[in-house]
């Protein structure tokens, strides 16, 4: 039999019709998935609904450890980690495990068995358990993309970084440069180029590492912020971003062609200093004579173009310009009708 | 005078329970010194100077030596507690389980002298024999 066109629509709307209707009755059926065993590592062990009962817990541990314990634990009740007003607040045994063996000590020896998750020292845990303990809360918002980040494949854990059991974190301190300090002890790179004459503020704490990385992953090159190094640039270098009528290629591609992020000795950031900088790419005879203002009595540099018939003619006009941007100030991009050359 | 008598019975009274005169002199002991040690070798985790913890209060320990070596040459009462706190010996808990006293980290006899000497001349201490 042949169908003609409406009733092939109508055919088919009947089917997924019925579909729906199949799966509707089926999903109406089926019983509700059983909830998942709670274990450590994905349950963290907070206080039920009671915003004291986590002090009810942590008595067991400040017992010993109280205010004469080195390094100090108690000021971790200064911290988030210690809101007694939050249900949420986590017990000592939340990240520490419950570490029955090392409270009471069954062996009667003079040296305690460790507790279950050891953060510090020889006897340190596994990365993985580490990271686990703390992501069984941390796991939404910046620390998304933690899994498989740099820092995780290289080991590093939220402890390496973070204190838990001071007032002030290192590195949520970005009116001080203690994050970058925190930074530096692995990236020794960059603290010395953020010495560099040309740099960004970060020895003035006016930004932090963390105002262009997310060290805990994220989607674009190195760690950065947003999905790409001209992405991130723009959150403060706005004007950068355009639309522009004349647009520079490399500019668009990435600002990283031509500039260096930590810091240069050719301002402002730049690679290398121009007029060979642009040379990279722009190896040919410059196209209109320049007046390079060099006109020293018995000098060499007068109107040039590499093709000037001077004795002493040098062989770039490039050079003979110092510095491309003294004419070609726009070379971001221009807006201007006559902006082509990024002159105006 | 017998109100005087009495009167002066009470202060003797009330000065042997509240301030135990020490039955030796404690020679002076280096305060920083002891207590970076009692820091490191962790003895804070179980004592204090003035509160019980699991371990008893510096300052009862003083009371309860001055007691026990009261008319006894300070050597003594240091000897014993010298032995206590390097030997690793048993100590009981008030659950009644037993553990080994930690050992203080070091191997210094004039750094672990001034360690004994500053917890025996903790004042205010008290002591009451069983």
């Amino acid at each position: 039999m042949k169908l003609l066109p409406l009733q092939r629509y109508l055919l088919l709307a009947l089917l997924l019709l019925c579909t729906g209707l199949a799966n509707a009755l089926e999903n109406a059926d089926a019983k509700p998935l059983p909830a998942k065993p709670a274990t450590t590592q994905d349950k963290p062990d907070l206080a039920q609904g009671k915003p004291d009962q986590s002090l009810e817990r942590d008595k067991v541990c400040t017992r010993c450890h109280d205010e004469t314990d080195k390094p100090k634990v108690l000021p971790i009740y200064q911290t988030p980690h210690g809101v007694r007003a939050d249900a949420r607040t986590p017990s000592c045994q939340s990240c520490h495990g419950d570490s029955d063996a090392h409270v009471k000590n069954p062996g009667g020896g003079s040296t305690r068995p460790k507790t279950e998750i050891i953060f510090h020292g020889p006897d340190k845990s596994s990365a993985e358990k580490l990271n686990g303990t703390c992501m069984s809360c941390h796991q939404a918002g910046l620390r998304v993309h933690w899994n498989s980040s740099q820092h995780e494949t290289n080991g590093v854990v939220c402890s390496s970084c973070h204190t838990s059991h001071t007032p002030r974190d290192k590195v949520l301190d970005k009116t001080t440069t203690s994050q970058s300090e925190v930074c530096y002890t692995c990236h020794k790179t960059q603290r010395a180029e953020a010495r560099l004459f040309s740099k960004h503020p970060m020895i003035f704490a006016k930004m932090a590492c963390s105002s262009c990385h997310n060290p805990h992953g994220s989607n674009g090159p190195k760690m950065l912020v947003k999905n790409s190094v001209n992405e991130t640039c723009y959150t403060c270098h706005a004007e950068k971003r355009g639309p522009f009528l004349w647009e520079h290629q490399p500019v668009i591609e990435d600002c990283s062609n031509c500039h260096t992020p930590h810091g240069s000795n050719n301002p402002p950031l730049l690679k290398a200093r121009t007029p060979w900088l642009c040379q990279e790419c722009h190896s040919g005879d410059h196209s209109a004579q320049i007046n390079s203002g060099a006109n020293l009595q018995n000098g060499d540099v007068t109107t040039i173009n590499g093709l000037a018939p001077l004795a002493n003619a040098p062989g770039r006009p490039q050079f003979a310009g110092r510095n491309c941007m003294n004419c070609h100030v726009m070379v971001h991009g221009s807006n201007h009708p006559a902006g082509s050359i990024f002159t105006r | 005078m017998n109100i005087a008598k009495s009167f002066i019975s009470a202060v003797l009274i009330f000065s042997a329970y509240v301030c135990p005169v020490a039955a030796f002199d404690v020679p002076a002991s280096d305060e920083e010194a002891a207590k970076t040690l009692a820091q490191d070798s962790k003895c804070f985790k179980c004592h204090a100077v003035e509160k019980k913890k699991d371990g008893a209060a510096y300052r009862d320990i003083a009371a309860k030596y001055a007691e026990k070596y009261k008319g006894k040459p300070y050597a003594e009462a240091e000897a014993r507690g010298i032995e206590h706190i390097t030997s690793g010996e048993m100590v009981k808990f008030d659950d009644d389980h037993e553990e080994k006293h930690k050992k203080v980290k070091s191997d210094d006899q004039e750094e672990i002298k001034n360690l004994i000497a500053w917890i025996l001349s903790r004042p205010g201490g008290t002591y009451k024999p069983e």
